[in-house]
C-alpha cells in the first residue's frame, strides 16, 4: 500500500481551485493566479545562505520529509491520436476534423507530503494534519482560501483535516530513500510453489477429467471435468489476491528514518567530525589513550547520543 | 566502420595537446570586433595561417601520422570565438538561437554555479581583459570576442623561437588592413597592474649544468601534469588509437577499454548517449568544430608549500610516516592521486611502492611509462585507502568509481570527460611571492560545456556527494571556504584521508585548507572547423 510505506504516510492530495474572479488588492485576478502568487511567496528552506534566509513553514514541525504544492492547470494534449493509414482511408476517418479533447473543469492544487506516521491509519493523516494546521494556519489559510469549499468548511484543525481527507487520492508511486544497506531480505515474500498448488490442483483434476472424458466415461469425466475448472479458477483466484495481499504490505521502516532521528544523525555526524578533527594527534598516540577516552567522555555527555530530543539539529536548515 | 575523421577540416588544438609535444612556449591573444566587414576579412585572412589536425612526425614520440603527413610548424595558430563575437561577425540570429545557453551566459555569469568566486570581491581579483566588459549580461566595447592562440618551438636557452614574434607581426599587420574595425583586447594583468597586451606562456623550465634549458611536464606546485587525456574514436591512427585507449578511454565492466564516442570532443558526431546532439544549424556551421572553456587560474604556491610543510608534521605522527620528507610527498600524492611525478597512488599506495614502480617503469622507455601512468582503475579502492575519494584525479575523472551495478565500468563517466590544452604562465621558483604572476591557463575541451566541463567543475570539483564526502571540495583546485560565519560557503574546508583499516592507523583529517587555486579569468569560446571558418569569413553562413 504505497499511501504507507517504511514508516512513511505519502499524502497526495488534488484540491480544486475556484475558478470565478477575485479581487487580489485593486486588481481584479483570477484565483489561480493569485494562488501561484501566494505559493511564490513562501520560502522554500533555509538550507544555504542562498536561499534567501526565509524558513519553511513546514520546518516548524518534527514530522516533515518532503512536501510540495504544484498548480494543474489542464490536462496535457498530447496531440492526435495515430491510426494506421489504411484504416483511416477505409474507415472514412477525416484527419482534417479534431478529435475530442480532454480538459479539467478548473485547475487544481496538488499538495503532496512524505511525513512520519506510526500506519496508514486515517487517525495517523488527522494528526498530523492537525498538527499543521497549529503549526502553520496562516499560511494554509493563505494558500487554501482560493480552492473551492474551503472558507465555507474549514474553520478548524478538525474541519481541516476532514477538508484534506475529501480531496485525498491514492498514492500509486512512493519515493523513500532512508535505506542504507540493500532492504532485499525484509522485501514481502510471496512463496510461488505454495500460492499456486491449488490451481496446479485445479489443472491436474481438469487434465485427468479430459483423459477420463476422452477415453473412458464421458459423464464421469465431464463432472470431473468441471470439478477441476471450479478448483483452476478458484486457485487462480486465490493466487492473484495472495500477490496483491503481498505487494500491499507496507516496507517495514528503515533504522531511524524518522525525522528526529535523522536529524539527531546529523547533529552527531557534524559534531562527531568536530570531536575527531580536535583529537587526532591524540589518537596517533598510544599515551594519550586515556585522555582520548576522557575527551570521548565529554562529547558523549555533551551530544547525548541516544536522546533524540536533546542536541539535535533544527529542521529545515543544513550544518550550522 | 571506424569514424575517419577529415584531418584537414579540424583545428589542430583540439587534436593535440601542443605544450606536451614540443610547443612549450604559448601566446594567447583577444580581439573585440567593431565592425563586421573587418571582423569576417580578420578571419579571412588568418585562415591560411591555421594549424590543423593534419599530422607530423613526432620527434620525441612514435605517434604514428596516418597516410598523409605535413611539414612541422615552428608556431600553431588557432582560433576560437565567443557568442558576442559571432554575433559581431554578423552570424544569422537562426545559428546564434541554436547555440548552448552556458555558451551565451559566457564564464563570467557561471561564475557562482562554477564555484569561482572565491570571496566577496573575486571579479577585482579577475584579470581586467575578462572584467572590463561590464557587470553581468550584455556586451560593450570591451566584450572579448575572438580568442587567437599561438604555441611555438622553444631556442635552447629557453626562448621562444623568432616565428613567434613574427606571427605575431604578421596578425597585427593583418588586422591593420582590415581598417580599424578590430582591436586588439589588453590587460591580461590584475587592476592597477601594468597592462599585457598578451598572455605569455611557457612550460616550467630546469636549467641544464651546460647553460641549455629543458622544458618540465610540471605545473607550479610541483605535480606532472597532463599525463591522461580522454582518447577518443578518430583521434589517432587504429592501432596506436586502442593502444592509448588503455587507462585513457571507456571502460567496460570486465577491465577492457576502447576509445570514446566521437561525439564527445567534436560535434556532428555519435556521443555516448549513441546520437548525434542538437548543435547550431546549418550542421557544416557546428560540424567538426567543439567548445573550450578558457581558465586561467592562478596558483598560491608559497601558500601551498608553507601548508605542505606545516600539515606533514601531524600527518606523519597520524599515519605513522617516520621520515617528514615521505610524509610529505605522501600528502601532496593523497591530495592529487598521484606522486609528484605522476605514477598513480591506486598502482603504488606508499613511498616504498612509489619507488618500486619507478624503477619497474624507468623513464628510459617513456612510452611504455606513460601507459603505466594511465592505466588503472578505482574499482579495488571503494574506501580509498589507496587513493582518497576526494583526491583531485579521483574527482576529475572518476573512471569506474561509480560503477552502478559492478558490471558497467565507466559508464557515469563516460559522458563527464573533457581534454585537457595549455600551458603554465610566470615563475614561482626562488619562493616568488603568491602576489607575482604564476599559474595555468588550462584550456578545456569538451562538445557541451555544459554536460562536461560545468559538471566535473561544480559536482565533482566543488562538490562532494559523488564522492561520499558531503560539501568537501576538492583539495587542491576546488574552492576553499575560510569558515567565515554567515559566509555563503559555509565551515572551513577539510579533507579526510582514509587509512587501510590493517595499517592500525587512524584517518587523518585536514581542516583549513587555504585557496591554492584563484581564477583569474577566462571565457567559453567555440572552436570552428576549417568549414565553418571560412564561411564565417566568407559570410555565408545560411541556416535555412
Amino acid at each position: 500500500m504505497p499511501t504507507f510505506d517504511g514508516g512513511h504516510y505519502f499524502l497526495t492530495v488534488l484540491v480544486p481551485v475556484r475558478t470565478e474572479p477575485i479581487k487580489d488588492g485593486t486588481a481584479v485576478t483570477s484565483p489561480v493566479h493569485a494562488l501561484r502568487k501566494q505559493l511564490a511567496m513562501l520560502p522554500t528552506a533555509a538550507q544555504t545562505p542562498a536561499c534567501g534566509g526565509g524558513q519553511s513553514p513546514f520546518a516548524r514541525n518534527t514530522r516533515n520529509h518532503f512536501a510540495r504544492f504544484v498548480i494543474i492547470d489542464d490536462t496535457n494534449y498530447n496531440g492526435r491520436e495515430q491510426c494506421n493509414v489504411l484504416w483511416t482511408v477505409i474507415r472514412k476517418i477525416n484527419p482534417i476534423v479534431a478529435q475530442p479533447q480532454d480538459h479539467l473543469t478548473c485547475p487544481f492544487l496538488f499538495f503532496g507530503v512524505d511525513f512520519d506516521a506510526a500506519s496508514a491509519a486515517d487517525t495517523e493523516r488527522d494528526s498530523y494534519l492537525a498538527t499543521l494546521w497549529d503549526t502553520m494556519q496562516d499560511e494554509l489559510q493563505r494558500i487554501f482560501t482560493y480552492c473551492v469549499g474551503f472558507d465555507t468548511n474549514v474553520s478548524d484543525a478538525a474541519s481541516f483535516a476532514k477538508y484534506i481527507a475529501r480531496c485525498q487520492i491514492e498514492t500509486t508511486m512512493s519515493f523513500n530513500d532512508y535505506y542504507v544497506d540493500s532492504p532485499l531480505p525484509l522485501l514481502p515474500v510471496w512463496p510461488a510453489d505454495k500460492n499456486l498448488i491449488p490451481a496446479g490442483a485445479g489443472a491436474v483434476v481438469f487434465l485427468l477429467g479430459l483423459i477420463v472424458f476422452c477415453f473412458m466415461s464421458g459423464k464421469a469425466g465431464f463432472i470431473v471435468m468441471l470439478l477441476g475448472a471450479a478448483v483452476l479458477a478458484a486457485g487462480l483466484w486465490f493466487a492473484y489476491s495472495s500477490l496483491l495481499a503481498a505487494g500491499g504490505k507496507p516496507f517495514p521502516a528503515a533504522p531511524d528514518s524518522n525525522l528526529p532521528a535523522v536529524l539527531k544523525a546529523l547533529h552527531l555526524q557534524r559534531t562527531f567530525t568536530r570531536f575527531a578533527i580536535d583529537n587526532q594527534l591524540l589518537a596517533a598516540d598510544p599515551e594519550s589513550a586515556h585522555q582520548l577516552h576522557d575527551a570521548f567522555g565529554i562529547f558523549v555527555a555533551a551530544n547525548e547520543p541516544e536522546n533524540l530530543i536533546g542536541p539535535t539539529q533544527q529542521p529545515g536548515i543544513i550544518g550550522i | 566502420m571506424a569514424v575517419e575523421l577529415d584531418l584537414a577540416d579540424i583545428q589542430g588544438n583540439i587534436l593535440t595537446p601542443y605544450g606536451k609535444l614540443g610547443f612549450p612556449k604559448g601566446r594567447f591573444i583577444l580581439f573585440h570586433i567593431d565592425n563586421p566587414d573587418s571582423g569576417r576579412k580578420f578571419v579571412t585572412g588568418l585562415l591560411p595561417m591555421i594549424t590543423t589536425a593534419l599530422r607530423w612526425k613526432s620527434s620525441t614520440t612514435d605517434i604514428p601520422t596516418g597516410k598523409i603527413e605535413v611539414p612541422r610548424p615552428d608556431v600553431t595558430v588557432n582560433l576560437a570565438f565567443t557568442w558576442y563575437g559571432l554575433l559581431a561577425l554578423g552570424i544569422p540570429v537562426r545559428t546564434l538561437r541554436g547555440m548552448p545557453d552556458e555558451f551565451i551566459d559566457g564564464m563570467i555569469n557561471r561564475a557562482p554555479m562554477l564555484g569561482d568566486d572565491f570571496r566577496e570581491d573575486w571579479k577585482n581579483r579577475w584579470d581586467e581583459v575578462w572584467t572590463r566588459s561590464g557587470d553581468g549580461y550584455g556586451p560593450n566595447e570591451n566584450t572579448v570576442h575572438l580568442l587567437v592562440t599561438l604555441n611555438a618551438k622553444m631556442n635552447s636557452d629557453g626562448s621562444a623561437v623568432a616565428a613567434l614574434d613574427a606571427q605575431t607581426r604578421d596578425i597585427e599587420t593583418l588586422r591593420q588592413e582590415t581598417g580599424g574595425g578590430v582591436r586588439l583586447l589588453t590587460g591580461h594583468n590584475l587592476p592597477g597592474h601594468p597592462k599585457q597586451d598578451f598572455q605569455e606562456l611557457s612550460a616550467i623550465l630546469e636549467h641544464n649544468s651546460d647553460g641549455t634549458v629543458t622544458p618540465l611536464p610540471k605545473e607550479h606546485f610541483g605535480f606532472t601534469d597532463a599525463i591522461g587525456d580522454p582518447v577518443f574514436e578518430g583521434q589517432y591512427p587504429n592501432d596506436y588509437e586502442q593502444a592509448v585507449a588503455e587507462g585513457n578511454g571507456a571502460l567496460d565492466g570486465k577491465g577492457n577499454w576502447r576509445p570514446l564516442a566521437t561525439g564527445e570532443f567534436l560535434l556532428g558526431y555519435p556521443d555516448e548517449a549513441q546520437e548525434i546532439p542538437g548543435a547550431a544549424m546549418p550542421l557544416d556551421f557546428s560540424r567538426n568544430g567543439t567548445f573550450i572553456a578558457y581558465r586561467k587560474l592562478h596558483e598560491n604556491v608559497a601558500a601551498f608549500r608553507s601548508f605542505i610543510h606545516e600539515t606533514a608534521k601531524d600527518y606523519a605522527k597520524v599515519s605513522g610516516i617516520a621520515d617528514l620528507d615521505d610524509a610529505r610527498e605522501t600528502l601532496m600524492a593523497k591530495m592529487a592521486g598521484r606522486w609528484s611525478d605522476g605514477v598513480p597512488l591506486s598502482l603504488a599506495k606508499d613511498v616504498a611502492a612509489w619507488k618500486q614502480f619507478n624503477i619497474d617503469h624507468p623513464g628510459s622507455d617513456q612510452m611504455a611509462r606513460e601507459a603505466a601512468l594511465a592505466n588503472f582503475s578505482f574499482n579495488d579502492d571503494k574506501e580509498g585507502a589507496k587513493c582518497p575519494l576526494t583526491a583531485h584525479v579521483r574527482r576529475v575523472n572518476t573512471r569506474d568509481m561509480m560503477d552502478p551495478t559492478g558490471d558497467d565500468g565507466s559508464v557515469l563517466n563516460n559522458r563527464r570527460r573533457i581534454l585537457r590544452r595549455g600551458l603554465p604562465y610566470g615563475d614561482s621558483s626562488n619562493g616568488a611571492p603568491d602576489s607575482e604572476e604564476h599559474g595555468i591557463v588550462m584550456l578545456v575541451v569538451c562538445a557541451s560545456l555544459f554536460r562536461q566541463f560545468e559538471f566535473v567543475q561544480q559536482q565533482w570539483i566543488n562538490y562532494g556527494l559523488d564522492s561520499h564526502a558531503g560539501s568537501d571540495t576538492c583539495p587542491i583546485v576546488g574552492n576553499h571556504s575560510d569558515g567565515t560565519p554567515g559566509g555563503k560557503n559555509g565551515p572551513k574546508a577539510k579533507f579526510v584521508i582514509p587509512a587501510d583499516p590493517s595499517s592500525g592507523h587512524p584517518p587523518f583529517i585536514v581542516e583549513g585548507l587555504p585557496q591554492f587555486v584563484e581564477t583569474r579569468g577566462g571565457e567559453y569560446f567555440f572552436v570552428p572547423s576549417m568549414t565553418a571558418l571560412r564561411m564565417i569569413g566568407m559570410g555565408v553562413v545560411d541556416p535555412t
